[in-house]
């Protein structure tokens, strides 16, 4: 520290009667031997005084209401500093819960995307109609009265309800197979013509051996244009009908179809009983050839009836409404005219 | 005990004619006591609004922060402990509120000191400087003039030095309470008043030349 610096601290400590009796001796001392320290002391005296001598301000007449209001509003609003910890650790729970709520409902969310996404229809509502519903555990046990007389059980006549299942639209392939394809050619482009759906006929692929029609069109048009084809069976050595299933490029297919099974195929709206009559008459389809030798067997003045070969066709059992939904379904059907 | 030092300074708070304990006061404002509250209030407000005032330099500044101070003090009476007077204690946050309170507002200069006064305010405060007499500051009584120039001159001290020639030569602390005040060293005290009116000579007698 500078010799000045502590002169000047020692006056000013003397001046403000900090000092020690010793200290204050020396300071004296030193006043009254040094011209110019006396100088410097009565200097700092003046300026001492000054400031002293300010008047003093009094604090304005509403200090005190103003101090006890905000007292008050701080009690009311509760805005200490420790409240605001604890109010500030509420909040900080809060913001935490809802993150996490929000965390979870994102990742809910993703989820179902992604089952819609990646997991086939059936299987979805498989899994939807098994959640939650709880496995009963089968109990093996043996009777312990194996010739105790069982009491009837009487088993009541319940409502089948058609089954679930998925919406597939119906697609399928109707083939002609003729001696005669430029006139089976001819009368379906007519009747497509006709019906009006040449604008609904997406390709028109014409090769040596066949020809192909495909269309997009609503299932009541297809009905109709079926109705109208149904001419050509007599001009057809085979008419063969492929379904397709769920599965891409799966198809069902059912030889020497007639006219009233496609139309019966194509109004079904349930998928599951759409496939199940396909397979059906696809069955029954194969065996009558066989139906057909015994028949050939038979023809020589037998008095069998013939009819009793004929398999019964399937007969749907669907509720009378269905009928009416599948008019404005979408549907697909390629026509092939085969030689 | 507190001394009511008012006396000194013509500050009489209402109805403070008598010696109170602070301590009393203090463990019944702490016990919600709203007499010993506006007790409390009334015998300090005027002490702390005038060094505040001394301090930062405008009115309605110093107004709230007194405000402030006693709101804080009296919200925080029961983190009180009684190591120290509660008046150091007030003031220690008043104080130190004041100049948090300039720091943040650094760009709001004072005016220039020597822009506001005229010839007469400098002559009396040159005669007074050569008055030979030694002064007697129980019988000074400036004139508004003086006193607006030395008002002006505190206004150019450093914060710092401002508070601990306020905290000594208006509110007539010792160095020992200053240095409690402010939670600086004593010897921090000695020298920052030494400074504060060595540099408040020089700002005066720039004024006078």
């Amino acid at each position: 520290m500078k010799e000045f610096d502590k002169t000047e601290e020692l006056l000013n400590s003397y001046l403000d009667g900090e000092l020690d009796e010793r200290r204050s001796t020396e300071a004296k001392r030193l006043i009254d031997h040094d011209e110019d320290v006396r100088a410097k002391y009565e200097t700092l005296e003046k300026y001492k005084s000054l400031v002293e001598a300010l008047p003093c301000d009094k604090a304005p007449g509403n200090t005190f209401e103003e101090i006890t209001h905000r007292l008050e509003r701080e009690v009311l609003w509760d805005n200490s500093p420790e409240s605001s910890y604890k109010a500030g650790r509420r909040h900080l729970f809060l913001r935490r819960l809802v993150t996490t709520a929000a965390v979870l409902f994102l990742a809910a969310g993703l989820f179902v995307i992604i089952f819609d996404v990646f997991v086939p229809e059936s299987t979805r509502k498989q899994f939807v109609a098994n959640f939650g519903r709880e496995r009963q555990s089968q109990v093996l046990y043996e009777r312990p009265f194996a010739d105790a007389k069982m009491e009837p059980t009487v088993v009541e006549d319940v409502r089948v309800e058609p089954e679930n299942s998925p919406i597939v639209p119906l697609s399928a392939k109707l083939v002609f197979k003729t001696s005669a394809p430029i006139q089976v050619d001819m009368f379906v482009g007519k009747a497509i013509m006709n019906r009006q759906l040449f604008a609904k006929t997406t390709a028109v692929v014409r090769k040596s051996s066949s020809i192909y029609y495909e269309l997009e069109c609503d299932k009541s048009d297809l009905i109709s244009l079926i109705d109208d084809l149904a001419i050509l069976w007599k001009k057809c050595q085979d008419v063969q009908m492929s379904v397709e299933t769920e599965i891409f490029d799966n198809y069902v297919t059912i030889d020497r179809i007639s006219a009233s099974d496609v139309l019966e195929i194509c109004q079904v709206q349930n998928y599951n009983q759409r496939m199940r009559m396909a397979e059906d008459i696809s069955k029954i389809n194969a065996v009558s050839p066989a139906a057909m030798v015994i028949e050939k067997l038979y023809a020589g003045g037998t008095d069998i009836d013939l009819n009793m070969f004929e398999l019964p066709k399937p007969v749907l059992t669907e509720p009378e409404d269905v009928q009416a939904k599948t008019i404005e379904d979408p549907a697909k059907l390629t026509i092939i005219v085969q030689r | 005990m507190v001394k009511v030092k008012q006396e000194q300074n013509n500050i009489s708070p209402n109805a403070n004619n008598i010696v109170i304990d602070d301590d009393l006061l203090v463990n019944q404002a702490r016990a919600g006591n709203m007499a010993s509250i506006e007790r409390l209030i009334l015998l300090y407000q005027d002490r702390v609004y005038n060094s505040v005032l001394k301090i930062c330099g405008n009115r309605d500044d110093a107004a709230e922060l007194t405000q402030d101070a006693f709101v804080k003090a009296l919200q925080g009476l029961k983190n009180f402990r009684s190591d120290s007077s509660f008046y150091t204690w007030l003031f220690r946050i008043a104080v130190n509120n004041t100049l948090s309170f300039c720091r943040k507002n650094k760009k709001l200069k004072f005016e220039s000191i020597d822009a506001r006064f005229g010839p007469e305010g400098r002559k009396q405060l040159a005669d007074f400087l050569a008055d030979s007499a030694s002064p007697d500051p129980a019988k000074i009584a400036i004139g508004e003039e003086i006193a607006v120039i030395v008002h002006r001159g505190l206004e150019q001290l450093e914060p710092a030095q401002r508070a601990v020639v306020v905290l000594r030569d208006i509110e007539q602390m010792s160095y020992a309470e200053i240095a409690e005040t402010l939670d600086i060293e004593l010897g921090t005290v000695k020298s920052r008043i030494a400074r504060g009116r060595e540099s408040l000579r020089q700002i005066l007698e720039a004024v006078l030349e």
